[in-house]
């Protein structure tokens, strides 16, 4: 199932951005039955990897917000093992991050943003994410790789 | 002293950026029953990093131009004036966001 759909998301921008509302949605009502729970683990373990490296990079000030960051880790992994009692709403950039982002890149110190507006960022750095997960997997099969989003990103960035 | 607040506040910032789009990443690849390297996530996360960039500061000049100090959802709006379909799926939600503003006012009033 994944191929297909994803083929037609790599071809013209309308079929792109509408299959991938209709995959968010399908993964709602899917999410709980169809995760296999060893790939589960080893995403999570790279993906931990990864931000220990952070933290080893960056000063002290950052410990305390990566324990948090683990503690939501932590919840997460709670809820999956309690599947299917609740639906669990898709995975998205925080608004809060993304508003101390924009913030932080925001030229003039006075400019400011509204909760809507924040909120409609958020949708669009998420259809962005998306987006990109979806056109790297069309190509090969395997791990997706870094060669992958270089393949992707010059049209997704024209697109989006 | 300053720039190296500066780039603490960044570091920690990227750090939490990373986490989340990591978090999405596991996501989509587990629906695809694909696994993606710690590389293709760190490279995501600096492609959002830059587009957030450029959106930022999209934003910002869309606002002044409309001779507003406050980015409103209109700005979005223009910002994928582009493409239609991102156009149709964010005004989808400005919507909503405007419908449920509503019939909260509402239910205050009654």
């Amino acid at each position: 199932m994944p191929p297909k759909q994803a083929k037609a998301a790599n071809r013209g921008r309308g079929a792109a951005n509408k299959s991938a509302a209709s995959r968010t949605s399908q993964n709602r009502t899917s999410s709980g039955s169809s995760r296999p729970a060893a790939t589960g683990k080893n995403g999570r373990q790279a993906r931990e990897g990864g931000i220990v490296e952070i933290a080893s990079d960056s000063g002290e000030g950052d410990d305390v917000e990566e324990e948090e960051e683990e503690e939501v880790l932590q919840t997460d992994d709670d809820d999956e093992e309690a599947e299917e009692s609740d639906e669990e709403p898709p995975k998205t950039i925080p608004s809060e991050l993304l508003k101390a982002l924009l913030h932080e890149f925001f030229e003039d110190e006075g400019t400011r943003i509204t909760r809507d507006a924040n909120q409609a960022v958020a949708k669009y750095m998420d259809v962005f994410v998306r987006e990109a997960i979806a056109r790297s997997a069309v190509e090969r099969g395997g791990f997706l790789e870094v060669e992958d989003l270089e393949k992707i990103s010059p049209q997704l960035l024209l697109d989006l | 002293m300053a720039d190296a607040d500066e780039g603490g506040v960044r570091e920690s910032l990227k750090a939490a950026l990373w986490f989340a789009v990591g978090k999405i990443v596991d996501e989509e690849s587990l629906r695809r029953n694909r696994n993606a390297t710690p590389q293709f996530i760190g490279a995501l996360t600096e492609m959002v990093w830059a587009q957030i960039e450029n959106v930022a500061t999209d934003l910002e000049t869309f606002s002044r131009h409309a001779g507003r100090t406050t980015v409103t959802t209109d700005d979005v709006l223009l910002l994928a004036r582009r493409n239609i379909d991102l156009h149709a799926m964010i005004k989808d939600t400005v919507d909503q966001q405007k419908a449920a503003k509503v019939k909260g006012k509402g239910k205050a009033k009654r």
